[in-house]
């Protein structure tokens, strides 16, 4: 039991840094230019969407920190997932 | 004997005194009893004159208010035709069908009243009679009931009868939302449903599947190219057809939804943040190309994070909103959910101020890649402010003590409980939060008496605001046993700074339903309490004590459309109509397309304004009621949407 537990736990604590890749929101401190959008890319960081000085984009999970460090990022967000807000308990 | 003729006598007398005043009474009741209610009541003249347009006359001020008169009923000035009430305000006439025992001589009799009359059949007559005469000739022998004329309308869905958009049968704005684009990022659409067509051609200018990757134009619709990127959940179907659907499929078209002209960009998502980031800018890179003011729908929510539009995701709403682009946010269907619980803690006090909240957590069957495994796993999230030095503890019901370092992590393998806890300074708010990340085995002895606690941190300059917040980010983990509020429980991005977010009321309680075990095909939920809140309707306001949400707009059992893709254990038959591609659902997801559509009507008409100005109207517009009370209220936030006055409130002033 401990080692499914174990498992279950590295599966899905939100801070989580195996080498699968993570769904991040990045907000930099200035709009970012072809330079620094190149040097995000190097450190991993796959470019999805820029809208003004945030982006999104995907990375690696062991590379969360490094990224965190580059220094135009001022903030990296993992992406969550939502739910449809409709209500099935019908209490009829 | 004559002592007992004597008494008989007086019994005969009190027996008599007994049935005359009787009579007395009957005769009262039924001179009463035979008015309609409508016409005890009387209709206002001046609401009248306000409906007909018409100057009112002055002794009509003198005439008995509706208002005045307390009884749940419809006025009559609400049931009357534009004829009658014309009568009613210029003559003081009221028209009544009248049923009677001797035809000619009632006709007869109010004439003499000052009235005009035409036999029906018989037994029935169609009278005009001077208001105060009603009563003479209710009193009047041959008459047997007096029921006030009024117009009847086709019945069509109570959600557009209570957000004005809909009074008796008739459409009360002109703009249908033609030249608007209404983005949905949900579940999908069902691209083949008649409601999002016109004239034999899609609606649809744009749907991008983000599972997929693959994007379509209105042209590949058309050719039936996106067929296969389908709602097999029936959400997004739904929530579009709210906002925008034009009713085709639906009985005399009467489920139709807001905007029943406007142009739709869909988009399926995945429902993780970074998606719908990209989701929003797609959208609105659509309308940028084809020039049309855009409003962006999202019924999706969710509860880890800060609850106070600080988070990336929510601020690119926030970047992305501007003039003629507006995004709308369901609250949230929480309201029932003990996922929150908060506290103020006093400073300077000796001890130090703490507090507890307890904490259950729920025994779940997960499956892994080595199979089936029940367990436990539950997030709790606790958030207090900059200005606060607070310690944040964990306590498991074995009674061991967990911290986390400061901004950092830190995991604990008690061979039946694991535990991550970690620290975080957010960068943009600088606020803090402490994140408890708990499996444990499903020994019910586990699973309850768990407990965060917070606690003045003196040593280190201690509580200044005090104010602090857990949330456990989904219920189906567990709840808070104790500690509890119902507030704060609008979801995220409900929380973000310029969203319009969106509460629920109820609008209905019975629907159509091709549940062959319900008979004459209605389904009816007697708990739903008509005009009230949504039981579910998540509360704000957001941590940092913004008006959240905005608005209520009708989200319980709407009829909308139906996915065709959409499984039985998505969608019950229960809910879906007979015979029809249509279905009632309910939640905030509900009402925010019903707001989103009318935003859509208000972008028709002025199609540059900024979301902060639609907001502004939106909440001047909003209707106050018993229900509602009279100010910002987490529940309701500024009132119940009305339609027809949102499209005519007047612009700020210009400073």
């Amino acid at each position: 039991m401990t080692d499914s537990l174990r498992k279950l736990f590295d599966a899905n604590k939100p801070h989580r840094e195996e080498s699968d890749k993570t769904k991040v929101l990045v907000s930099l401190k200035a709009s970012p230019d072809d330079s620094c959008l190149t040097a995000l890319q190097e450190i991993g960081l796959t470019v999805k969407s820029v809208v003004g000085n945030k982006l999104t984009g995907e990375i690696e999970s062991k590379l969360l920190s490094k990224l965190q460090q580059h220094a135009n990022v001022a903030e990296v967000e993992r992406s969550v997932r939502l739910k449809p807000t409709d209500d099935r308990d019908f209490d009829t | 004997m004559p002592k007992q003729s004597k008494k008989k006598t007086t019994e005969k007398a009190a027996k008599g005194k007994t049935t005359k005043k009787k009579t007395a009474t009957r005769q009262t009741i039924s001179a009463f009893s035979k008015l309609d209610p409508c016409l005890l009541l009387g209709a206002s003249h001046s609401k009248l004159a306000h409906k007909l347009g018409v100057a009112e006359k002055p002794k009509a001020a003198a005439a008995p208010s509706v208002s005045k008169v307390a009884l749940g009923i419809r006025s009559l000035a609400d049931r009357m035709s534009t004829k009658a009430a014309n009568d009613y305000v210029q003559k003081d006439l009221v028209s009544v069908l009248v049923e009677s025992v001797d035809g000619t001589a009632t006709q007869k009799k109010i004439k003499s009243l000052g009235g005009t009359s035409t036999p029906l059949t018989p037994s029935k007559l169609m009278a005009k009679i001077p208001r105060s005469k009603l009563k003479s000739l209710a009193g009047y022998a041959g008459v047997g009931y007096i029921e006030a004329s009024t117009r009847l309308k086709p019945t069509c869905d109570q959600a557009h009868e209570s957000t004005g958009l809909v009074d008796a049968g008739s459409t009360t704005v002109s703009e249908t939302g033609q030249g608007v684009l209404v983005g949905i990022i949900d579940t999908g659409i069902d691209v083949t449903h008649p409601a999002f067509k016109s004239g034999g051609s899609t609606r649809i200018v744009n749907y991008l599947d983000q599972e997929t990757g693959q994007e379509f134009t209105q042209a590949d619709v058309d050719a039936g190219d996106a067929d296969g990127s389908i709602d097999v959940v029936g959400h997004g179907t739904h929530v579009a057809g709210i906002a925008a659907g034009n009713g085709s499929g639906s009985p005399s078209g009467k489920w139709r939804g807001v905007a029943t002209e406007a142009d739709l960009a869909i988009v399926k998502t995945t429902f993780d943040t970074a998606d719908i980031a990209v989701a929003i800018k797609h959208i609105f890179d659509v309308a940028e190309t084809r020039n049309q003011p855009c409003v962006i729908n999202l019924s999706l929510g969710g509860h880890f994070g800060a609850h106070d539009g600080s988070s990336v995701s929510e601020r690119v709403i926030d970047d992305l909103s501007g003039d003629g682009r507006v995004v709308v946010v369901s609250a949230g269907n929480e309201g029932n959910d003990s996922i929150h619980a908060s506290t103020t803690l006093a400073r300077g006090l000796t001890p130090p101020d703490r507090w507890v909240a307890d904490f259950r957590i729920n025994r779940r069957v997960f499956q892994t890649a080595s199979g089936p495994v029940e367990a436990g796993l539950i997030l709790v999230q606790v958030w207090h402010q900059r200005e606060d030095a607070a310690t944040i503890s964990l306590r498991s019901p074995t009674g061991n003590l967990f911290n986390a370092p400061e901004n950092g992590k830190q995991e604990f393998n008690l061979g039946s409980i694991f535990v991550e806890a970690s620290h975080q300074q957010h960068p943009y708010s600088l606020d803090l939060s402490t994140t408890f990340f708990i499996v444990t085995d499903p020994d019910p002895a586990l699973l309850s008496g768990w407990s965060v606690i917070a606690e003045d941190d003196q040593a280190n300059g201690g509580i200044q605001v005090g104010s602090v917040h857990g949330w456990i980010p989904d219920g189906a983990m567990g709840h808070f046993s104790s500690g509890a509020t119902d507030s704060h429980l609008v979801g995220m991005p409900g929380t973000s700074f310029s969203a319009i977010t969106v509460a629920s009321y109820a609008s209905r309680k019975e629907w159509p339903s091709r549940d062959p075990n319900r008979p004459g095909g209605i389904f009816r939920a007697d708990a739903i309490n008509v005009d009230d809140i949504s039981h579910f309707s998540s509360m704000g306001p957001t941590r940092d004590g913004h008006n959240k949400p905005e608005i209520a707009g009708p989200g319980q059992l709407l009829l909308a459309p139906l996915s065709s893709d959409a499984s039985e254990a998505e969608i019950p038959n229960f809910l879906r109509a007979p015979g029809r591609p249509y279905a009632a659902l309910q939640g905030t997801s509900m009402s925010a397309p019903y707001v989103t559509g009318a935003i859509t009507l208000l972008l028709e008409k002025d199609n540059n304004l900024s979301w902060a100005e639609i907001k502004r109207r939106l909440i001047k517009s909003a209707a106050q009621d018993e229900f509602t009370q009279p100010c910002w209220n987490a529940r309701w936030g500024y009132g119940r949407l009305q339609v027809k006055r949102l499209l005519e409130i007047e612009p700020a002033r210009q400073t």
